[in-house]
């Protein structure tokens, strides 16, 4: 241990400095990797975050929007035992207001045996009300939209428009806050050429019972046989009201272009396919730490150099430079722990305001920060590092 | 005296340091900026590759909806003598209810001059004939299905107080609202709406007209109360997107901002520490305090400014290189990052602004120095 510990030779308003100093690279370094890490999060948890909630999915479409799936595999998947529900969805970009939306396309029915949503004004969805939307409290908040209200929706994909009244407002404590939902029919609208086909089917399931691997297997069934374009039989799981209108028509599809996984997964998948992952965000983070660590090095340097006369004069009763460097690290070392922790104090409080205030979207969706133990972890290494680094490089001659 | 003063503070040790530090943290800035910027360009080409929809809405400005609006005939006769356009359909929309045997239900009811031309147009599939004259009517096949109705049923449709008896002549299947509508010629829905007002006109070009153009001249020959909406909004959809990405990263290097003026104060600081013997004889020569403080801002904005330029340089030219290296290993991969003008002007001031901000209590600290 230091023979020098009982020397208090730092000013106290030079140590406040570089304390304060060390919190702003460290609050920089958080807020770039939370703030990717939590939209990173917020796409991930787009199709559901539990795990009993898994996706039949198009592999072959390059986005979660784009893919194109049979509706009819929505009843053949609800007659697999462990199956709870199934819930066919469409998810179409339009603008409404001006604004960029995405409107999600249920049966209302189904939708509701997968989410928990809560009605904060006007009613639910009926999957008969063609001309009504339900919105997302945050939607509803950004496009200033009460129940009774009427917008005209310009669809992106197709050369369609429609007019809905607003039937209700939700909420859901997840990304669908910031959607629209429309009956299923309509989402077709939005998509598709035919009432035949969906973006995706979203199945709750017993996990000790069914796994994705065994619905995978359970579908596949359908695509080697050949069937022909008859009505299905109907399904003891789906509203008989919707079976009575245009019933899904069982049809052939390439069983190697369906895909049957985890909802997360799903869409770490799509993200991945574009170079964004997890361990790639956080290195993201790690080299900007990096670019700004000349300035802690500057900052340490400073302190040093503002305590000459100090280290002069213990230098002069006989301590070693050696010596010096480990007293001076010993005594830095806190402070850094002190400033990490202020620096994620106001990383905090930036992302408290990011997701509570701010209007910020990504792809019409809001943010949703949390905190990793890892980056928090990662922040104190990499500060306690660089000043380490810093001090023994310094000149105590 | 000064001018010597600077050129000994300029050619110290300290000064390639201290920009450097500064340069790196605007490399954070330009570097994110110039890979978004790409990102967002070939979003944007993607999305006006060609012109994609071709159908058009001429509406009343600020209508909720398409019942909201209403018309006069001047667009009307606009459009008919504008020689780009291929097709222009006259229509109105109405809210209304529809009475069948099994009960009453709210409806939106469309009335099309030539209704033929425009559902074989959308197109559409018609199960029966279309309306030919105003006692008859197509439904959406939805709505006929949720209603339970037959062809050559008749069912009651009422607008305010207006009540017509009209005969089902065919079903519509077109994948889009008009499954959910009652479909009527437009002389119909005017006898329900006891007026002649149009609600909006849907219309579409002729194949190799310059759009951009027409639109133009249109909008110059139409009434102010009237707007033109393109139905198929690709582009606007991909440029709001690109908008919230830059959105983010403008709130983000908010916090890069925030370092670059403590990167400032530490190079401010650290010069006051060093320039000891400097700033003595200043004071000692009698120069004036706010002289001084002059001569440390100016000095740490003049190394903002340097730093600001190579950071934008290491940015944009450190993310190309990056770049390059992945096409080697990535076949086919093509990155090609870039900075807008006004990105590199924005970047310059604020770097500037923040690193002034930074230095002034360090300047201002070293004209208290005592002899």
């Amino acid at each position: 241990m230091s023979k020098l510990l009982g020397f208090s030779y730092f000013r106290f308003r030079h140590l406040v400095v570089l304390v304060l100093i060390l919190a702003f690279v460290s609050g920089l370094f958080l807020v770039t990797s939370l703030s990717f890490l939590g939209v990173y999060r917020s796409f991930n948890a787009y199709l559901g975050e539990e795990e009993a909630v898994i996706a039949v999915y198009d592999k072959q479409s390059r986005t979660p929007f784009t893919g194109s799936v049979p509706a009819y595999l929505a009843d053949k998947v609800c007659s697999v035992r462990g199956v709870f529900a199934s819930s066919p969805e469409t998810l179409s970009p339009c603008i409404v207001g001006g604004q960029s939306i995405f409107v999600r396309g249920v049966l209302p029915d189904a939708f509701l045996k997968l989410n928990n949503i809560s009605l904060v004004e006007g009613k639910v969805l009926n999957q008969t009300d063609f001309g009504s939307v339900m919105l997302g409290k945050n939607l509803a908040d950004r496009l200033k939209l009460a129940v009774g209200d009427k917008v005209l929706v310009l669809a992106v994909l197709v050369d369609r428009y429609f007019e809905f009244e607003v039937e209700g407002v939700f909420v859901s404590g997840s990304s669908m806050d910031d959607e629209a939902l429309v009956p299923l029919y309509v989402g077709q609208w939005l998509r598709f050429a035919d009432y035949y086909h969906v973006t995706l089917i979203r199945v709750k399931i017993n996990p000790s019972l069914v796994s994705s691997e065994e619905i995978y297997l359970e579908l596949a069934k359908y695509a080697q046989t050949s069937p022909a374009s008859s009505a299905s039989s109907n399904s003891s799981s789906q509203p008989s009201s919707y079976q009575s209108l245009l019933p899904f028509v069982s049809m052939n599809f390439v069983l190697e272009n369906l895909g049957v996984k985890n909802a997360q997964s799903v869409m770490t998948n799509y993200l991945n396919r574009y170079g964004v992952t997890k361990e790639a965000l956080v290195v993201l983070s790690v080299l900007v730490f990096l670019f700004s660590s000349l300035t802690v090095t500057v900052a340490s340097q400073t302190l040093v150099r503002q305590h000459k006369e100090a280290f002069e004069t213990l230098r002069y009763v006989g301590a070693s430079k050696r010596e010096l460097k480990l007293d001076v690290l010993l005594k830095l070392l806190p402070l850094s722990l002190i400033a990490c922790s202020l620096g994620a104090a106001i990383t905090m409080a930036a992302l408290f305001w990011f997701e509570g205030y701010s209007s910020l979207t990504i792809l019409s969706h809001g943010l949703f920060f949390s905190f990793d133990p890892l980056v928090l972890v990662l922040n104190f290494v990499l500060v306690t590092a660089l000043v380490s680094v810093s001090v023994l490089r310094a000149d105590f001659d | 005296m000064l001018s010597l003063t600077y050129k000994i503070l300029l050619r110290k040790k300290s000064t390639t340091a201290a920009i450097l530090a500064l340069a790196l943290l605007v490399a954070i800035i330009s570097s994110m900026y110039s890979i978004v910027n790409f990102i967002n360009s070939q979003t944007t080409a993607f999305g006006q590759l060609r012109n994609v929809g071709n159908q058009y809405l001429v509406l009343s400005k600020n209508c909720e909806g398409l019942s909201d609006s209403h018309l006069n005939r001047i667009p009307v006769n606009i459009l008919k003598n504008c020689t780009e356009i291929k097709s222009a359909y006259i229509q109105q929309v109405l809210e209304g209810t529809l009475q069948t045997t099994t009960g009453k239900r709210p409806v939106f009811v469309r009335g099309v001059e030539n209704l033929s031309a425009y559902l074989k147009a959308k197109p559409s599939y018609v199960n029966g004939t279309v309306a030919a004259n105003p006692s008859e009517a197509n439904l959406g096949v939805l709505l006929s299905k949720a209603c339970h109705v037959n062809l050559q049923e008749c069912v009651n449709v009422s607008v305010g107080s207006a009540v017509l008896d009209l005969k089902i002549v065919g079903f519509v299947r077109s994948q889009g609202q008009l499954d959910n509508e009652v479909l009527v010629s437009l002389e119909t829905a005017n006898m329900l709406a006891s007026d002649g007002d149009v609600s909006f006109i849907e219309f579409s070009f002729k194949d190799g007209v310059n759009r951009q153009e027409t639109l133009d001249g249109l909008s110059v020959l139409l009434p102010n109360d009237v707007e033109v909406v393109k139905v198929q909004q690709t582009a606007a959809f991909l440029q709001q997107a690109n908008g919230e990405i830059l959105n983010f990263l403008s709130v983000w290097s908010l916090t890069v901002y925030f370092v670059v003026a403590a990167a400032s104060y530490v190079v401010s600081t650290r010069l006051t520490v060093e320039s000891e013997y400097e700033l003595v004889t200043l004071k000692a020569i009698g120069v004036k305090r706010r002289r001084v403080f002059g001569l440390f801002f100016s000095y740490t904005v003049v190394l903002a400014l340097v730093g600001a330029f190579l950071g934008l340089a290491f940015g944009v030219v450190g993310t190309q290189v990056s770049s390059t290296v992945l096409k080697w290993f990535w076949q086919g991969v093509l990155v090609e990052p870039f900075l807008e003008p006004v990105q590199v002007g924005q970047i310059l001031i604020l770097s500037i602004v923040f690193s002034a901000v930074g230095c002034v209590y360090p300047a201002f600290k070293s004209t208290q120095r005592s002899l």
